[in-house]
């Protein structure tokens, strides 16, 4: 499967779950595909998106969170697997971009990529709900695990080389992502975030 | 009285409700009480970089957060202050023993104890230390003062804050 194709579905299937997006593809073909940067946030910090979707998902326990990482930040913090699995929020949807390689850099492969299994480390960590989808329908027969409470990690085995073509680059500015996603969490979900002054 | 009560009731003065942290000898009794606690969520991590995402995440999430650590966890944690809390103006309350001074004697601490304070510094990254119990009501104001900073703040504790018993991991004497 295409990266591109996974997140064509993704993005059809999106309603009003909150989006956390890792560094680099995920965060870039969400924004090719999805467009509406105000609605996700965007990290600057590799290995920190399944960290930063627990918190929000902890503090939000009746909204759904998408945390859309990759496998090279997941590879710099395999600890948060067990933070996660430890924690089991029903409500937090990890789904994990694997190319098996630093993509945004069109770099080389990751440490041990032919071999990983991230869904099987998933599961020996207790997750119930890790699966491996290597094409769109499988990601579409997993929809029940996106849309049903109970923690979920799922693994998007996709192509190494991505679409191709023009790449319209997300911002990088850490503040606009900041205060935009803010507000929109305030606008349209009631999450008080910045105080009465503004910050 | 028990370790850390003060400490605790001041986390609590200051509105906290979620906690995310990983802890060494001294910060074990806090986070005893807090995960005792019905109102605050705990959240342990595998490394102490974590608990800085999931405060970040509980931040946006409208909930006061707060990441306890030992001072060895911030020198962990470097990357994340500066390209998440730093870059995108996130606050953060970081309460933090203040481990490798003259009331520590476990060689392993020395380390932190030197290069703490300095490197925080060099992050630039304002940082306070609570030595007695008088002092502890500054806390809340630590938070706040996160907010209007918009960047991390950390709080750092002298041992008999949080601890009183006799060192016993690794503590050789000579």
């Amino acid at each position: 499967m295409r990266v591109d194709e996974a997140f064509q579905w993704l993005s059809g299937v999106h309603g009003d779950e909150l989006v956390v997006l890792g560094l680099g593809t995920s965060t870039q073909e969400w924004h090719r595909i999805y467009g509406a940067d105000d609605q996700s946030f965007h990290m600057h910090t590799m290995g920190l998106a399944a960290a930063f979707g627990l918190g929000l998902a902890v503090a939000q326990p009746d909204k759904t969170v998408w945390v859309i990482d990759g496998d090279g930040s997941l590879t710099l913090s395999f600890g948060s697997i067990l933070t996660m699995a430890e924690q089991a929020r029903p409500n937090l949807k990890y789904l994990l971009t694997s190319n098996r390689v630093y993509g945004t850099i069109d770099g080389p492969n990751l440490p041990n990529a032919a071999a990983t299994d991230y869904a099987a480390m998933a599961k020996a960590a207790g997750v119930e709900r890790a699966v491996n989808v290597s094409s769109v329908a499988e990601l579409a027969a997993a929809r029940d695990l996106l849309s049903t409470p109970g923690f979920s990690f799922i693994v998007m085995e996709v192509d190494r080389k991505g679409p191709g073509g023009p790449k319209p680059l997300a911002s990088y500015e850490g503040p606009e992502i900041k205060y935009r996603y803010a507000r929109y969490l305030e606008k349209e979900h009631g999450i008080k975030v910045l105080g009465r002054l503004g910050y | 009285m028990e370790d850390s009560v003060q400490v605790f009731e001041q986390l609590k003065a200051a509105g906290i409700t979620v906690v995310s942290g990983l802890p060494d000898d001294w910060i074990v009794p806090l986070l005893t009480l807090i995960e005792k606690d019905p109102d605050i969520t705990y959240i342990p991590v595998a490394r102490e970089s974590e608990a800085i995402g999931v405060c970040a995440g509980a931040w946006f999430g409208g909930a006061r957060a707060a990441a306890v650590m030992g001072i060895a966890g911030l020198l962990a944690s470097g990357h994340e202050l500066v390209t998440l809390n730093l870059a995108h103006q996130i606050p953060l309350l970081v309460i933090a023993s203040l481990r490798g001074g003259i009331d520590d004697q476990l060689t392993y601490q020395v380390g932190q104890g030197l290069v703490g304070k300095p490197y925080l510094d060099g992050l630039d990254v304002p940082h306070i230390t609570i030595s007695e119990a008088d002092e502890l009501d500054r806390l809340p104001a630590a938070y706040t003062r996160a907010l209007l900073l918009k960047r991390p703040f950390v709080t750092f504790l002298a041992k008999h804050l949080l601890i009183t018993k006799p060192q016993t991991s690794g503590g050789i004497q000579k």
